[in-house]
Order: structure tokens, then sequence, then C-alpha cells
């Protein structure tokens, strides 16, 4: 399955949904990876990981409620699944481990 | 314009937004975007938030957006072989069910793609000629145009001997020559048998410049020697009785050719030359056996204008260019008119518009009118829109019927794609039906248009035999499939986009939007059709000119036959000539017998240098020429405008000492003299002798309408490989014929005995005229009736939607008249439109058409109005038919279903 394999830029949208568990959608998770990584994003960009991510099962959504400052438009709002989850938890133990292996001589 | 609007996010992004993004996204997506603008807009500078909505909205065109949204419910693929078995059901189930629309329908299909399919293969046929030749692409006719006084004289393809070979020398560029001498029909003598074959003289790189390829013998080598002799495959079978694997054989044998004492040697057996070649020869002889008999000027003369030639370029050799040395090279040999009376100019025509585009005098070949070649293309491409258009007018007349179906598939769950192809797929039923019909009785006709038109053509000249070859096919492969699909297409999507909800309720009534579409097509068709109607009545109101017009001559039952050719000419020839013509005179059934060189239809020979004696500015005029004796004038019953006619005394044995001769009005004219009265009794100057000029005749049409009358001068001079004209003054022709042929050949032993009515003669010059205004008024006919299939179908549609106004009509108490006028008033409006579309496109093509001609008839405003009238009631009788029938109908009957 296609599905296993985590691109950098969607390894960082997944972790920024997982952050802002509850109250992840397009506008928010933006932000927050802009702050992160200190980098402007495009919108265009974020959506498209999203529906990636959607599909290989790793997130899901539903539609949540609207607020005043996005012109009364309801938000798409996304949470990790358990796959995710499990994604993330298999991307950190192999850099913990590839980390663990790297001999310390200095 | 800065107002607190200038807050707001820009408009266009968003507008582009929506147009690409699939619309389920919209929302969300215009919601982050605002979200992140105006927080933007907080933290930083206006401009900044503005550009990077911009992109961020760019940033989205990517393949997420496009994305429809998934549907809750299983969608089907729309091509499922169960549903296509039903639309096939259906689409039979409904054939069937109206069988007289299907009828019509398929019918106007069915004969328009025939007559198109018969049309296409006569103009690929035509299209075809000369390019089965290898590098026919490359080879060019020589032709010459000769000036006098800066006038036209001659304008031929005919030239000297010695202007190919002085070519070839001059000019690098020729790779190759060929010269024809001599072509006509040849009296073949083996075994005291005589057998008749068109051939000529031709010099040895014939076989090498065209692409007629030997069964037996070296083409290299056959037409070398004098008295070679090449002879076709069937000229074998006829003459030496061999077989396919014989042919071989027969080289070293001998034939006699005409009165020729020595035998002529067979080189070689070559296959018979293909239909479409405009050369047409059943023997080649070697060009060398002519300067053994005409003599040695033959190979490089520059007096006289007696042969064709044909050049072979080097590749990449520059056309243009060459011509462009021509001028010089006239000048070099012919020194202004130094040399032969005349200023010579010359040109290169590509063979390929040898047979179609060539307006020539002495033609050497078989030609065909070009324009009338496209114009039958054009009728065959408006009969098959014509024919298709009548399929989207009939089939979309009757979508009433189908609105409950299309109603009930529709609440039943069918998508409008799934409809338009149904009705997609109906329509590539019903057209392949009717190409496949169309096929078959194409196959069936084809035997008895071949004898009309006298040309081989098959099917197989669409499928590879014919022009383009192979991609003939394929274009026409495309082209059908393209009209099936193109015709099939409107009234897929007319019956698709019924609304369910009105039709069930039966508040359904069908839009007014289409009825344009429906009336511009019908106004095309009347169009086409009356442009042909026009077109067809003008050209039978020309042949008819052509049969009726005063010609200055009598031809009605003159039987002319071929003069003894295998006699040889002595001192008593003369008399023996006039004995026989005393001897026919002496029949009862004979009126009168002359003899003469020539007879009417052919083209004359033409003399160059003829030159007034007395006149103070004596230049040289052009004359054709005809030897005639003392009675040709009395058998055709040509007026004697001044002078006396020819005595016996004015002919001799030896030619030099003929001096006397007769011109026709126009070329006393030219030679200056103001009448026939004075011109009788002058001199002119020709061969370097004086002539007298004892008489003048009137002016006669020589040939067909299509050329003008000509200056002729008339002398004494008799040969034997002329015509003896013979008026007969019974009705009884079969009995004078058998007691010509006897006297004839007691006359004449070892001669064959041909013979030839002169009328039928001289109007086979209109064969072709004739038969292309026959084709061109049927295929017309036929464009018409299809047209009137159209107009009935859509009058019934457009009918049967008013019975309800009728019948308040009728409860009103209109009349029938009145009904009748009321609905076919929309229609003759249609057909007054086509009319004053149609009438100038016409003018135009029969216009082109009549300047063959140089004597026409005038066109007049009565042959359109004549033409427009013929549409009109065409029409009418079309739409009243259903009028009357709608108009006659009880109104309790429309009403009450309400």
């Amino acid at each position: 399955m296609k599905g296993t394999y985590l691109g950098e830029f969607e390894e960082v949208v997944l972790l920024a949904v997982a952050i802002l568990s509850g109250d992840a959608y397009g506008a928010a998770i933006t932000n927050e990876i802009e702050q992160q990584l200190g980098r402007s994003v495009n919108l265009g960009a974020v959506h498209a990981s999203l529906h990636r991510l959607e599909e290989k099962g790793l997130l899901t959504s539903r539609l949540g409620g609207a607020t005043a400052e996005r012109g009364g438009r309801s938000k798409r709002l996304f949470a990790v699944t358990m796959a995710g989850t499990k994604a993330l938890d298999t991307i950190r133990e192999i850099r913990n481990r590839m980390w663990d292996s790297i001999p310390k001589t200095a | 314009m800065k107002s607190n609007n200038s807050q707001n996010p820009p408009k266009w992004p968003n507008r582009l937004l929506r147009l690409f993004c699939a619309s389920h996204l919209v929302e969300e997506l215009e919601g982050d975007l605002e979200e992140l603008y105006f927080q933007r807009i907080k933290s930083g500078d206006i401009n900044n938030a503005r550009f990077r909505h911009t992109i961020d909205v760019l940033s989205m065109i990517r393949p997420f957006a496009f994305k429809k949204e998934a549907s809750k419910y299983p969608q089907p693929s729309i091509i499922q072989l169960s549903m296509i078995r039903n639309y096939f059901k259906i689409a039979l189930r409904n054939m069937w069910k109206n069988k007289a629309f299907s009828f019509v329908n398929l019918t106007g299909l069915v004969v328009g793609i025939t007559a198109c399919l018969l049309i296409l293969q006569y103009v690929s046929f035509e299209l075809s000629f000369d390019q089965f030749h290898k590098d026919a692409d490359r080879i060019y006719r020589i032709t010459n145009d000769r000036f006098q006084q800066g006038k036209l004289v001659q304008h031929g393809t005919i030239t000297y001997p010695g202007v190919a070979p002085a070519m070839g020398k001059d000019f690098n560029e020729i790779e190759s020559y060929t010269t024809i001498g001599n072509p006509g029909t040849f009296s073949l003598q083996k075994d005291h048998k005589i057998y008749e074959e068109k051939g000529a003289y031709v010099n040895d790189h014939f076989l090498s410049v065209f692409t007629f390829p030997l069964i037996a013998g070296d083409p290299k080598t056959a037409l070398k020697a004098p008295r070679s002799i090449v002879i076709s495959e069937t000229n074998a079978q006829r003459i030496f009785h061999a077989t396919t694997d014989d042919y071989a054989t027969l080289i070293g044998k001998t034939v006699h050719v005409d009165q020729d004492t020595e035998p002529y040697l067979i080189t070689g057996v070559m296959k018979d030359f293909p239909a479409a070649s405009h050369l047409q020869y059943g023997v080649l002889m070697s060009y060398e056996t002519l300067a053994k008999t005409w003599g040695e000027w033959v190979r490089a003369g520059f007096e006289s204008s007696d042969m064709w030639h044909y050049v072979k370029l080097k590749p990449g050799a520059d056309v243009a260019k060459l011509e462009k040395k021509f001028p010089s090279f006239s000048q070099r040999y012919f020194k202004g008119d130094k040399v032969t009376g005349s200023e010579e100019k010359f040109f290169l025509q590509p063979l390929n518009k040898a047979h179609l585009f060539s307006d020539y005098e002495y033609e050497i070949g078989k030609v065909n009118n070009g324009k009338a070649v496209w114009t039958m293309l054009i009728i065959a491409v408006f009969i098959l829109l014509i024919a298709w258009i009548n399929y989207i007018n009939l089939s979309t007349a009757r979508s009433l019927e189908r609105a409950k179906e299309v109603g009930v598939r529709k609440v039943a769950g069918a998508t409008s794609g799934q409809l338009i192809w149904q009705f997609l797929s109906e329509s590539i039923i019903l057209n392949l039906l009717a190409l496949i019909l169309a096929v078959g009785l194409t196959v069936a006709l084809q035997p008895v248009l071949n004898q009309l038109i006298e040309k081989p053509l098959s099917l197989s000249l669409l499928t590879g035999d014919g022009f383009g070859g192979k991609y003939m096919a394929l274009v026409l492969v495309g082209i059908f499939v393209l009209g099936i699909l193109l015709s099939g297409f409107y009234p897929a999507f007319a019956l698709s986009a019924f609304k369910a909800i009105q039709v069930l309720k039966g508040s359904f009534k069908t839009s007014t939007k289409g009825i344009w579409v429906r009336q511009s097509l019908v106004v095309f068709q009347y169009t086409a059709s009356i442009t042909l109607i026009i077109g067809t009545f003008i050209v039978f109101k020309q042949l008819k000119f052509m049969r009726e017009e005063n010609l200055g001559f009598n031809m009605d039952r003159v039987l002319v036959i071929r003069g003894p050719e295998l006699t040889r000419w002595d001192s008593t020839a003369i008399d023996r000539i006039n004995a026989f013509k005393t001897e026919l005179e002496r029949l009862p059934s004979v009126k009168v017998a002359s003899a003469s060189a020539n007879v009417f239809g052919n083209r004359l020979s033409r003399s160059f240098n003829v030159k007034r004696v007395g006149a103070d500015n004596a230049k040289g005029v052009t004359f054709s020429r005809m030897p005639v004796d003392f009675a040709f004038f009395e058998t055709y019953q040509i007026k004697m405008l001044a002078g006396r006619n020819f005595r016996p005394t004015d002919s001799n044995n030896d030619g030099n000492k003929v001096t006397n001769a007769i011109l026709n009005l126009s070329a006393a004219k030219l030679l200056g003299f103001k009448d026939a009265e004075q011109a009788a009794g002058q001199k002119f100057e020709l061969y370097g002798k004086e002539w007298n000029i004892v008489g003048v005749v009137s002016d006669f049409h020589q040939q067909s309408l299509k050329h003008a009358i000509e200056p002729i001068v008339f002398a004494p001079f008799y040969t034997l490989a002329g015509f003896f004209s013979i008026k007969i003054n019974t009705a009884d022709l079969g009995n004078s014929i058998g007691m010509v042929k006897q006297k004839y050949n007691d006359f004449f032993p070892g001669n064959n005995f041909n013979y030839f009515f002169m009328n039928e003669k001289f109007n086979e010059q209109y064969k072709d005229d004739r038969i292309f205004g026959q084709v061109s008024s049927f295929f017309s006919l036929l464009a018409v009736m299809i047209a009137s299939l159209g107009i009935f179908g859509l009058s019934s549609y457009t009918i049967a939607q008013r019975t309800k106004e009728i019948g308040v009509r009728k409860v009103l108490g209109a009349t029938v008249g009145s009904i009748v006028t009321l609905l076919s008033q929309d229609f003759l409006k249609l057909v007054l439109i086509s009319i004053v579309i149609g009438s100038p496109i016409a003018w135009y093509g029969v216009r082109l058409w009549l300047n063959d001609f140089a004597y026409k008839i005038d066109i007049e405003w009565w042959m359109f109005v004549l033409a427009g009238l013929l549409a009109m009631i065409i029409a009418f009788a079309t739409v009243s038919s259903q009028a009357i029938k709608a108009a006659l109908m009880n109104p309790a009957k429309s009403l009450k279903s309400e």
C-alpha cells in the first residue's frame, strides 16, 4: 500500500494537526506550521497535503462550525486517526534508532 | 474607490477559485483564505496580505481541488453492456413503430450516401489521371502560343520537332524528353486482315519518361530502330491470338502499317494503358520511322509545328526559373517571327493538368472539363449535407413522441449523459444501416452509371486505386464518422434536455430555442437545392441552344465515309475519286456526293503566313485550311456570297499548279477586305505563290459552339485519306448505306468501310456537356427530393405542436384555407430567404461554366424566377399536404384531450 510512506511536508502537516488537536483546520494549520518552521507556506500546499493524508487514512475530517472572522463560512476540522498516530510513532522510533546508532566519538 | 471596501480581499482570485474548484470545497477554502487574510492585515501591511491571498489561490490549482465530490451511491459506468443492449432494442422498436417515418429517414440517408459515393468515384477517377507515372510530378508538357501582330493565333500543345531536342541541349534542368508524332488511328495488317488501332510515333525515351511497362522486350531499345513497333496486350491477343505465356514469342514477328510497303518489326509487348491516362495508344512505333517516311526534318526542324513534347525535369529543378529562360530560347531559334511567320512563346504544363485543366488547341489526349468535375464534387458534398440535415430535422421532429420516454427514464435515474448516449447510438444504428444499404445500392447502380458516362468506375477507386490512394479511404471513413456523430449530436442533446417534471406533468411545451437551428438548416438545404435547380436549368438551356443554333451549314442526312487510306495515291487518283462520286450520285437515294480532306467538328490545320497581294502593309495572318472538292458547298448547303464555286478544272494532279481558292467571310475580312464582293477576284500569297480568290462563302461553325468561327481557306486539293460526304434524300438510310458500301468496295478494295452521320458526329462534341447535364440534373433532382423530405419532417413537427391552436381557430370560425395559409407561410418565408441567398451563388457558378463557350445564352432574370417558383411550388406542395390534414381535423378531437 502506498500509504505507508510520508513525505517531509506531509509529516509536518500531520504533526501540526496533532498539535492543534480538536481545532485543526486549514488556516490554523497554516499558521501553526509557519510559526513552527519560521517560514511561509501556501494554503494550497497545506490543503493538498491534508487531502492526501486523508486519502491515506491518516486523517479524518468533519465539517465544523463557522466563525465571524471567516465571513460565516464553516471550516473543515481534521483529526489524526489511529493509523496516523501509529505512523508518527513509527517515524519517531526510526529516527530515534538512527540517532542512537550514531557513534559517540566526539 | 479606496473606501473601507479596500479592507476586503481582492475579488478576482475568489472568482478564479470558483471557476476551477469543485463546488463542495469552495466554502471551506474561501473561509480559510479570508481568515488568513484578515490575520495578515492585523499583523502586517495590507499589500502583503493581498499578495499572499492571490498566491494562496493560485497555489490551489492542483488536482485535489478539481476532484468532484465522491457520490454516496455507486456510480455505474456509462457504457454498460446491458444498457447498450437496451438502447439497441429500444432503437429498433422505435424504428419499427414509426415505419413510415423511419422509411423516410432511411431513404433520405441511403439516397444521399449512394449519390455521394457514386459521384466521389467519378471525381476520384478524374483526379487520378496520369498519377500512375513514376515521377509524375516531374513530367511536363511543352506548350506553344503563337502570336501575330500581338494577337494570339494559336494556343497549342502542338509544336515544332526541334523544340525539345534544343531544350534538352540548352537546359541542364531537363533530365530527358520524349516526342510524339502523327498520333491517330492506324490500320495494322496481318495475313490480309485489317485491325484498326490508335497509336503514335514516339521516340526511344517514351518508355522511360512515362511508366508504361513492357511485358516482353527491352524498354531501352524497343523504340530505337526504324519500323519498330510495340503492341499492347490486347492487340497481341487480337491480332496474334497470343496467350499470357507466349508474348515473348511475338518479338521478331512483323505487321504492316497503313500504306508502308516495308514490314514493321515487333520489338515489345506492353501492358494496356491504364484507363486513367490521357494518352491512349494500343501501338507505339519508333520515331525514327517518321524520319524515313516524312523526312529528316522531324528530327530537329523549326518550320512545321507537328509534334508534341514531354520533358522530365531533374529532381529539385525550378520550373518557374526554367520557364523564364524560354523567351531568350525562342529568340535564339525563331528570331522573332522571322522563321515561322509568328512569334513563339513556350511554357511547361504539369502532366497532372493535361487531362482536366487543359484548354489548348490540338490536344493530343483525352481532355475533360475540370470545372465540371469540381461541380460534381460540390454537388456530392451538398447532397450528403442535405441528407444529414434531414436526419437532424426528422429526428428532432419526432422528439415530441419521445418526450414521455425521456421523462420516465429521468425519473428512473437516467443521467443526461446516458440519454445522450442512447440517442447517439440510435443515430449510429440508423446511419450504419443506411451506409450498408448505400454501398449495396452503389454496387447495383454501378453498371448503369458506367454505361451512361462511359467510364470504368468502381468502389475500388475509393479504397486505394483512385486519387490519393489509401488516404482517400481513410479520409472518407473520417468524414462519415464525423458526419454520423455530428448529425446524431443535435437530436441527442435536444432530447436529453427535456425536463422530467414538465414532461410528466403534461405542461410540456418544446422551447422555441431550437427552432432557429432547424430553420437555418432548412434554409441551407433549400439554398443548395435552388442553386442546383438554377444551374441545371441553365445548363440545359445552353445545350438546347447549341443543338438548335443555325450552324451555317446543313448536316441533315449526310452520310460520311472514310476515304480509302490503304489505296496508294497515283496520277489517276483524282479521276477515280470523281468517278466514285459520279457512281454514287447515280444511286437513286443519293442527292450529291463530295470529297474533302476533313469534316466538321475536327480541328483544322492552319497556315500561318498568308499575305494579301497588293496591300500596302502586307502582314502575315493565319488561316485554317480545308481542302474540298467542287461539290462540297452544295452537299452542306453553304451559301456562296460572291464569286463562283470550284470547277473540276481548278484541281490538278500536280498540287503546285493549283492556284484557285475560296475563302470564308472571316478570312476575307482578316485580309482586309470590306465584304465578299470586294474580295472576289483578288489575290493572296501562301506557300510562296499567288492564289486567286475565286469565291467567298458565308461563315459557319466548323466546330462546336465552344469554339469561335475561324478564318478558313478552301483549296481544291484531293486526298485518299479524307472523307466522302454523301447527301441522302431518302429516309431509308440503312438500305442506302448498304448500296454505298458495295460501290466503295468495288472502287477501293482492301479498305475498311467506315461511316458515320455528320450530325451525330458533330453533336458528339457536346457529349461531355450532355452527360454533365444529365448527371448533374439527376443529382440535383435527388438533392431537391431529399430537401423536400426535410421540410416534410419539419412541417409535421411544427403542425403537431399547433394542433390545439388550430382547434381553437376552427372553433372561432377560421376556414381551412386560412389555416393552410397560416401554416404554410412560415416555410415559404424560409424558401424565399433561400432564393435570395441561392440566386447570386447560382449566377456566379453558371457564369463560370458558360465562359467555356464562345457562343452562349444570356443569363436572364426570368430563369431565376422560374427556378424560385419551382422551389416554392415543391415546398408548398410538401407543407400544404400536412397543413390541409391538420386543418381538416375535427376541433372537438384536438380540444377534448386537455
